[in-house]
């Protein structure tokens, strides 16, 4: 069978793959990143367009049902694999081409999966429980509950118990999923269907480890409330060591590496995969002027733009107090302060100041890292989902960080 | 003879269809040829493995479909289905050269008429799977398609009121002595967009954008996705080759024949979408719809007026 | 009649291709059968069906689409007289577009252009 095994080796040759980082293991996604890139191969946009689950880190045990939901949304032939370690990730990009390969063991698979007519529905994530994400609970003023927070969730929780029971007696149940109804208060004044979307941890060019649960009337999110998920607790994330010397350079490409994701996100990906490569060549330990200089060749490409400043102009403001005309003195850090693409430029700003080694703050900043975090519900609410993850990607929380100093600025 | 071009047979259709799938074979090959082109200077050290259009087909027939729970399949099949088919439909009036298959007098509304059954198609796709992001996908199609569309038509008026004819072989032959981009720029460029928005590409691909899990695309697989990507880049190549015919002067130039002029404009049209697609972020359907609106549609009409003023006036 | 057999003979040679990519990857994919799955939500599983009804942002623009579409239906044999008729029909069809243009400008003020 030299044809078919022929269309084999060129299906695994263009291959896809649905990347899935878990908090802390930012290094083990860039060196994958790198592989799948080196390999010829892509990043998946939806378990529906990938052939290989790639984990990088270890999952906390919510995190890892959420995995376990989207292997099984893979449509196959798949394999699964997880990245614990930078060094192994070319091994282990190896091996899930060999499974891809392995026609008999994929038929196998296929034949044990569930088929359009009977789901597996058991064996999938339950909806948003914030069972695991206890103390980094956040929503947005929408909701008229008033008290301690974990009191909320719990009544939350009932109340959805409740709903579904209540469907259960008088709806019908297509699939054994209830049909959207009604919200009470739609802008337009008319009866609405709401639509509960979460996003994340599975998404792409989103922050690891961050979900925001989304109420959504037709594209508009009405409602956002953010948790973040994490690693196994035995599994602490280790620092990265041995990339780099100081921790300019390293914080540079993240820095690299967020605004390059924001600008996947607005759909510019030329300029996306460009920063994409400073940052490897920071990591790389190519000169730094080098770098800076290329950051600020990007940078300049990006304030040109009058493109993108019109698609995202006055989006997810942030400390600007045009009224009154003074404008009162606010609490909004330098670097999260004016819309979307101020935020992105004064990241891109401060990545090239710190490859110039005239960089200022630290390593990690656990209170701006909490501060993203928190100010994210309210500048999403409100807006449609382009926007919403425009201005997400904008603030780019680290989930790690916050995890790791829950106490910080709360 | 009417027109310039002359009618072929009805079982020439599969050799006009095998000739629009050429063209967007060379789309998508030269999209994942620019994919692999090092990125600034920090990439050149390291190049990736080139993608091939043979692997990415034979990854998506490999691989197997898949049905979200309570799907509407029917309408999905019909939505990803009719992408392909609307662009073989419009490549049905081309004039390649100094054939075409159907030489209709209405060929330019017909053209018009199967670009508005794209928006249904992808519509559909979005629809049919059952899925938010799909779903929130085909809503943003019909928000940019509002906006895009009048625009497209204005423009597809205005090489029509200069030729007096709706046969788009009477438009190739009217562009003799000057090609209809030369006095109608702004149409040409508001085809270019309108193209570019019925085949869900470049700075209007937000319908299928990476924001929302690839929208439209976010839950088909295999041969369906198959077909859908298949579809888009069918519909650019239609489009880049209504571009040459309407203002590009068709087969029109110097020592080659006329087939090797239409086939040259169409792929450097289709080029230049491809290529620009890298240099532009994407539009928000949102902010697009004013725009078309309140730019596009009066600024078409502008043109469409200094065309009527100057057939009037000769 | 021979321009309806000629796009009747394109129509039956799509159809056809669709349906034999579609036969031929019943033969290549790992599995015939579909795949039953819920619908990706980033890994969760989804509280209700995403069929439902949409915000209507769309409908007002698509009211003012339809004044302009049928207009077209005006515009395209105009198109054709344009040269023997003259000043005359370019004088009515502007004004007549001018008008709805109008229409459009107060529809923009009133926020119907408005998708969020």
């Amino acid at each position: 069978m030299g044809l078919s095994e022929r269309v084999t080796g060129a299906a695994v040759r263009a291959a896809s793959v649905l990347l899935v980082e878990v908090p802390g293991w930012a290094d083990t996604r860039v060196a994958v990143e790198r592989q799948v890139r080196c390999r010829g191969w892509r990043l998946a946009t939806s378990p529906a367009d990938a052939d290989v689950l790639a984990v990088c880190g270890r999952p906390g045990r919510e995190f890892a049902q959420a995995v376990q939901a989207v292997w099984m949304q893979l449509p196959g032939p798949r394999a699964r694999v997880l990245v614990d370690d930078v060094r192994d990730c070319a091994a282990v990009l190896e091996q899930a081409a060999t499974a891809l390969l392995d026609t008999p063991r994929q038929r196998a698979d296929a034949g044990s999966r569930g088929q359009a007519t009977d789901l597996e529905e058991s064996s999938l994530a339950p909806a948003p429980a914030p069972a695991e994400s206890d103390g980094n609970q956040n929503r947005s003023d929408h909701v008229d509950h008033s008290g301690d927070m974990d009191d909320m969730d719990d009544m939350d929780d009932m109340d959805d118990m409740d709903d579904s029971g209540d469907m259960n007696m008088d709806m019908p149940m297509p699939g054994g999923v209830p049909l959207a109804s009604g919200a009470q208060d739609d802008r337009d004044g008319l009866e609405m269907d709401e639509l509960t979307v979460p996003l994340g941890p599975v998404l792409p060019h989103w922050p690891a480890g961050l979900v925001v649960r989304c109420v959504l009337h037709g594209d508009v999110v009405v409602q956002a409330q953010v948790s973040t998920l994490g690693p196994a607790a035995d599994h602490a994330p280790k620092i990265m060591a041995g990339t780099t010397e100081g921790w300019q350079a390293r914080r540079a490409a993240a820095e690299c590496d967020s605004a390059a994701r924001f600008l996947a996100v607005a759909g510019w990906d030329h300029l996306s995969q460009r920063l994409r490569r400073v940052r490897d060549g920071i990591l790389d330990r190519a000169p730094l002027e080098d770098c800076a200089q290329e950051v600020a060749q990007v940078t300049r490409q990006v304030r040109r733009s009058r493109l993108l400043r019109w698609s995202v102009r006055g989006l997810g403001v942030l400390g600007r107090a045009p009224w009154p005309p003074g404008g009162v003195p606010d609490d909004v850090p330098a670097l999260l302060r004016g819309d979307v693409r101020d935020r992105l430029l004064t990241r891109l700003d401060h990545a090239r100041d710190l490859l110039l080694d005239r960089g200022a703050g630290e390593p990690a900043d656990p209170q701006l890292e909490r501060q993203r975090l928190d100010r994210l519900p309210e500048l999403v609410t409100g807006l449609d989902l382009a926007a919403a993850r425009l201005v997400v990607a904008s603030l780019d929380p680290d989930a790690s960080i916050v995890r790791r100093h829950p106490g910080a600025g709360s | 003879m009417t027109g310039g071009v002359t009618p072929l047979s009805a079982g020439w259709a599969p050799v006009v269809a095998l000739v629009l799938l050429a063209g967007a074979v060379v789309a998508a090959a030269l999209d994942a040829a620019l994919d692999s082109v090092p990125a600034g200077r920090a990439d050149r050290a390291r190049p990736g493995r080139r993608r091939t259009v043979t692997a990415a087909v034979a990854r998506l027939l490999r691989q197997r479909r898949r049905v979200p729970v309570a799907a509407d399949v029917l309408l999905w099949r019909i939505g990803v289905a009719a992408l392909p088919v609307a662009a073989l439909l419009m490549a049905a009036v081309l004039p390649l050269g100094r054939w075409t298959l159907v030489d209709w007098p209405v060929g330019v509304v017909w053209f018009n008429a199967v670009d508005v059954a794209v928006w249904a198609a992808v519509w559909l796709a979005g629809w049919g799977p059952n899925s938010a992001h799909a779903l929130i996908g085909g809503y943003r199609f019909l928000a940019q398609a509002l906006a895009y569309e009048l625009p497209l038509m204005f423009a597809l008026t205005a090489p029509a009121v200069a030729a007096g004819t709706l046969r788009i072989g009477g438009v190739v032959q009217a562009q003799q002595s000057l090609w209809f981009v030369v006095w109608m720029p702004v149409a040409f460029l508001a085809f270019c967009l309108g193209v570019a928005g019925f085949s869900v590409f470049g700075p209007l691909s937000a319908p299928a954008g990476s924001d929302i899990a690839g929208g439209v695309l976010a839950e088909a697989s295999g041969v369906d996705r198959l077909i859908v990507l298949a579809g888009r880049y069918l519909l650019l190549t239609a489009g880049s080759g209504f571009a040459a015919a309407l203002f590009l002067g068709g087969g029109a130039g110097p020592l080659l024949p006329a087939w090797a002029w239409m086939a040259l404009k169409t792929l450097a049209v289709l080029s230049a979408l491809v290529v620009l697609r890298r240099r532009l972020p994407v539009l928000r359907p949102d902010r697009f719809m004013e725009v078309g609106w309140l730019v596009l549609v009066p600024v078409t009409l502008l043109q469409l007026l200094v065309v009527s003023v100057v057939v009037v006036a000769r | 009649m021979s321009t309806l057999v000629g796009v009747a003979s394109m129509l039956f040679t799509a159809l056809v291709s669709v349906a034999l990519l579609w036969w031929v990857a019943l033969r290549t994919a790992v599995d015939p059968r579909p795949l039953g799955v819920l619908p990706f939500l980033s890994a969760w599983r989804p509280n209700e069906h995403a069929l439902s009804r949409f915000h209507v942002r769309w409908y007002p623009a698509t009211l003012i689409f339809l004044a302009f579409d049928v207009e077209m239906v005006f515009m395209y044999p105009w198109a054709v007289v344009v040269r023997e008729v003259g000043a005359g029909a370019v004088v009515e069809m502007f004004v007549f577009l001018g008008l709805l243009l109008l229409g459009v400008l107060w529809a923009w003020r009133e926020g119907a252009l408005r998708w969020v």
